[in-house]
C-alpha cells in the first residue's frame, strides 16, 4: 500500500511536487510508461487489450494554506487554498514552505475571550502561524510570501479497519491508481494523477484534452457525513458501506447508463457499493465529461469523514471495494479482441 | 534535560483528579535532586530538599491539566464528553484524542465537511455538546472498552519551533514543574539552610485544591507560586509580556510586597531579566490557596509567559523556564543569608 507514504507528503494545490516525485519514482520502479504534462499532471499508460480509451483520474493536490504576509513581530498571515472550514484550523501544528518549518496556529486563551468573541468563529484573516520567532526579519529568513503550508498529521490506523490521515482526498485515489498500474492488467488504461483539483479542476482539463477519453473514471475521496449531529438527509455516504457511486454533483450529471452498469458489476461480483446521495461538491469528472466532443464519466469514491481537515477518516474496506470495482470496470470495458 | 523532562511529562496525561497514573515520571526526574518524597491525600507530589535550619520554603506548580470526560456512548462508535477544567470547544475541532479506557483508544473529533456547511454555520463556533469523539468501533465493541467517567486528552507530540521556543499541550503548568526541577538541580550543588519543598500540586484547574491540602501539610514559612501567564500575541495589547524576556513578577494583594521586592532585588543584582504585572485581586493560581493556608503564608507569584493558553499548542520559550529556575535558587540562597522575619515584618 502506498497510502501511508502518500498522505504524509505535502501537496497543497499548486505545489504538488513532493507527491509527483513520489509517484514518478514508484512508476519508474514498476516499469510503467509515463510523462508529465505542462501543468504538472502525471499521465501513465498501462498497455493492454483495448476497445476504448479509458482515463482514470485521481488528484495529487490537497487543501492547505498559503502565506500572504509576515507581521512586525514575525507572525505569519495566510489564506486558505481550497475549501476549508476555518474552524478546523484552531490549535493545529502546520509545516511551512519547502523547508517544512514547524509552526502552530494558536487561539486566544479562553480566559481572555469576551463573551462576544466566544460566540463567533475566528475568521481566517484574524489567524496567524507562530514559528517561534520574535521579529519580522527573523521570520523572513525562513519563510516567504507565497510559501505553501500543510497540516502536520501522520497516518494512523484505528477502530474497526479505519485510517486517519490528512489528504485522504485524494491520496486514496492516487494510491488505488498506483496499485492498479502495478498489477499490469491486460487491459488498456491511462492512470492520470492530476494537479489543482481543489482550486478549480485545472489539471484534469488539460489531461482530458490530451487523452480524449471515451470513458473517464474519477477515483475520489468523497464527502461522508454520517456523524450523530448530521441530519439524515445530509448523510451522503456511509463509512464502511463500500464504494460510493456519484449520480449528480455541482460539476456533473453522471451518465446514468454508465453508473448503472458499474452498479451491476458490483452486484454481480459481491462488491459493496452505495450511491452518493448528495449533489454537493464536485470533482475532476466535471471537466473530463466536457472535454472536446464530450466523454462519459463516472466517479467511484471512498467515503471520507472530516474531509478537508487534518483528521480525515476512511475505511480500508471501502478502499478495497473501490480498487476491486474499478479493476473490474476496466476489464469489462476492454473485453475483446483488439490488442494495441 | 529540562526539555527532555518537559516533553516526556507533556506526552503523558495528568488530567485533574487523575494525577496518580503517571507519577513515576515525575519521581524519576525529581528524586535524584531531592531527599524525600511524600504525597498529600489529594495526590499532590511533594519532594523535599533538606536544609540545615528549620525554615521551610514551599514551591508550588500544578501538575494537573485540563482534559475531557466521557459521558455517553452512542450508536456508530461515537462518544459524548464534557470538559475537565476550562476548555474552549473551538480548540477541540479536528483534533486527535486518546481515551484512557480499559485500553488506550484512538479517536478523532471531526466536524461535518464544508461541502454541506452553510456560510452562516461556519461563523458559529461549536459547543461542547455538538462535538463527538469518533472511535471507529461499533457501539457494542466500544462498550467493552470505554466506561462513562473515563478521561481523554488531545494528542499532541511536543514540537521544537525556532530557537528555544517549544509548543505542546499542558505546558500550563508543567513548564513550571520544570522550573522547580531546575531549581532543585541548582540547589543540589550548594548547601542550603532552608528546607525546600518542590510541590507538584493536584487539581488546580478544577478549583485550586491540591495547593490547599499540600500547603496545610507542609506549613511553610513562605511560598513561591509558579504558573503560566499570557504571552504577547497579535490579538493582545502591544505592551503585554513577551516570550524570552524572563518570568512575570506579580504585584497585588495576594502577594507579599516585601518578599516580592526582595526577589526583584536579587534578580537585578544577578542580572536575571524580569517582566511585571499588576493583579489587583484573583490571580487564578495556587496563590489563592497558599496565601490563606493555616495562619497565612507570605507568597510571591512568578509566571512563565505562554501563548495560546488551554489549547494543545501552548507555546513557551525554554529559556524563561531555565532562568526562572536559576533565579529562584539564587533567591533561596540569598534568603538563607537574610533575616526572613525582618523582610516579612510589616
Amino acid at each position: 500500500m502506498f497510502l501511508k507514504e502518500l498522505t504524509e507528503l505535502s501537496g497543497v494545490s499548486g505545489c504538488e511536487y513532493e507527491v509527483r516525485n513520489y509517484i514518478k519514482s514508484k512508476l519508474t520502479d514498476m516499469g510503467c510508461e509515463f510523462y508529465v504534462d505542462k501543468l504538472g499532471n502525471i499521465i501513465a499508460h498501462n498497455k493492454g487489450r483495448k476497445n476504448k480509451t479509458i482515463m482514470l483520474a485521481a488528484h495529487m493536490d490537497e487543501v492547505g494554506l498559503i502565506v500572504t504576509n509576515i507581521d512586525s513581530d514575525g507572525f505569519i498571515k495566510f489564506e486558505a487554498v481550497g475549501g476549508i472550514d476555518q474552524r478546523v484550523l484552531n490549535s493545529k501544528p502546520v509545516l511551512v514552505g519547502e523547508k517544512k518549518i514547524p509552526g502552530v496556529i494558536g487561539s486566544k486563551a479562553i480566559h481572555l475571550m469576551s463573551s462576544d468573541e466566544k460566540e463567533k468563529a475566528l475568521p481566517i484573516d484574524k489567524m496567524y502561524i507562530d514559528i517561534g520567532t520574535s521579529s519580522k526579519s527573523e521570520t523572513e529568513k525562513l519563510v516567504n510570501i507565497g510559501d505553501y503550508v500543510s497540516f502536520k498529521s501522520s497516518y494512523a490506523e484505528f477502530g474497526d479497519n479505519l485510517i486517519k490521515a490528512k489528504a485522504l482526498d485524494d491520496r486514496t485515489g492516487c494510491s488505488i491508481i498506483l496499485e492498479l498500474l502495478s498489477q499490469k492488467l491486460d487491459a488498456d488504461f491511462y492512470g492520470v494523477f492530476t494537479v489543482m483539483e481543489e482550486v478549480g479542476l485545472r489539471g484534469a482539463e488539460t489531461a482530458a484534452y490530451q487523452l480524449e477519453p471515451d470513458l473517464g473514471l474519477v477515483l475520489e475521496g468523497t464527502v461522508c457525513a454520517d456523524m450523530p449531529e448530521v441530519e439524515e438527509h445530509d448523510k451522503s455516504t456511509l463509512i464502511g458501506k463500500g464504494a460510493a457511486l456519484s449520480l449528480m454533483d455541482n460539476t456533473t450529471v453522471y451518465d446514468i447508463d454508465l453508473v448503472r452498469s458499474i452498479a451491476k458489476i458490483a452486484e454481480d461480483n459481491n462488491i459493496m457499493y452505495q450511491y452518493r446521495k448528495s449533489a454537493a461538491g464536485g470533482n475532476d469528472a466535471g471537466v473530463i465529461h466536457k472535454t472536446k466532443n464530450g466523454a462519459k464519466a463516472a466517479a467511484i469514491s471512498v467515503p471520507c469523514r472530516y474531509i478537508h481537515s487534518p483528521v480525515s477518516v476512511a475505511s480500508k474496506k471501502d478502499i478495497e471495494s473501490v480498487l476491486l470495482l474499478t479493476k473490474l470496470v476496466i476489464l469489462e470495458n476492454q473485453k475483446g479482441e483488439k490488442h494495441v | 534535560m529540562l526539555k527532555e523532562f518537559l516533553f516526556e511529562v507533556c506526552s503523558n496525561h495528568f488530567v485533574s483528579g487523575f494525577e496518580h497514573i503517571n507519577g513515576d515520571i515525575i519521581k524519576r526526574y525529581f528524586q535524584p535532586y531531592t531527599d524525600s518524597f511524600e504525597k498529600d491525600k489529594l495526590g499532590s507530589y511533594i519532594f523535599k530538599s533538606s536544609g540545615s535550619s528549620d525554615r521551610k520554603i514551599m514551591l508550588a506548580a500544578h501538575i494537573d491539566e485540563i482534559g475531557l470526560m466521557i459521558t455517553k456512548i452512542l450508536e456508530g462508535g461515537f462518544l459524548s464528553f464534557i470538559s475537565v477544567g476550562g476548555i474552549n470547544p473551538a480548540s477541540l475541532v479536528a483534533q486527535e484524542v486518546t481515551i484512557y479506557g480499559k485500553d488506550t483508544i484512538f479517536g478523532v473529533i471531526g466536524i461535518k465537511p464544508p461541502h454541506i456547511t452553510s456560510e452562516e454555520e461556519r461563523k458559529k463556533p461549536h459547543k461542547m455538546k455538538e462535538l463527538f469523539i469518533d472511535t471507529g468501533y461499533s457501539k457494542e465493541e466500544l462498550e467493552k472498552l470505554v466506561t462513562i467517567g473515563d478521561i481523554a486528552t488531545v494528542n499532541r507530540e511536543p514540537l521544537s519551533l525556532q530557537g528555544s521556543v517549544i509548543s505542546a499541550k499542558a505546558f500550563d503548568d508543567r513548564a513550571c514543574v520544570t522550573v522547580m526541577l531546575e531549581t532543585a538541580k541548582e540547589l543540589k550543588k550548594i548547601s542550603h539552610k532552608s528546607n525546600v519543598y518542590f510541590t507538584a500540586t493536584a487539581q488546580e484547574e478544577t478549583g485550586i485544591r491540591g495547593a490547599k491540602t499540600s500547603s496545610y501539610k507542609i506549613a511553610p514559612d513562605i511560598g513561591i507560586v509558579l504558573d503560566v501567564g499570557f504571552g504577547k500575541t497579535p490579538d493582545m495589547p502591544s505592551d503585554s509580556p513577551e516570550l524570552g524576556k524572563g518570568p512575570i513578577v506579580a504585584y497585588g494583594g495576594r502577594l507579599n510586597s516585601k518578599l516580592t521586592k526582595k526577589f526583584v532585588d536579587v534578580c537585578k543584582k544577578y542580572n536575571y531579566p524580569l517582566q511585571y504585572e499588576a493583579v489587583p485581586a484573583i490571580t487564578g493560581t495556587d496563590t489563592e490557596a497558599l496565601q490563606i493556608s493555616r495562619d497565612g503564608i507570605p507568597c510571591i507569584l512568578l509566571s512563565i509567559p505562554l501563548r495560546y493558553m488551554h489549547t494543545s499548542v501552548e507555546t513557551i520559550d525554554l529559556y524563561d523556564v531555565e532562568i526562572t529556575g536559576k533565579a529562584i535558587a539564587r533567591f533561596i540562597n540569598e534568603l538563607d543569608n537574610s533575616d526572613l522575619e525582618e523582610i516579612l515584618c510589616f
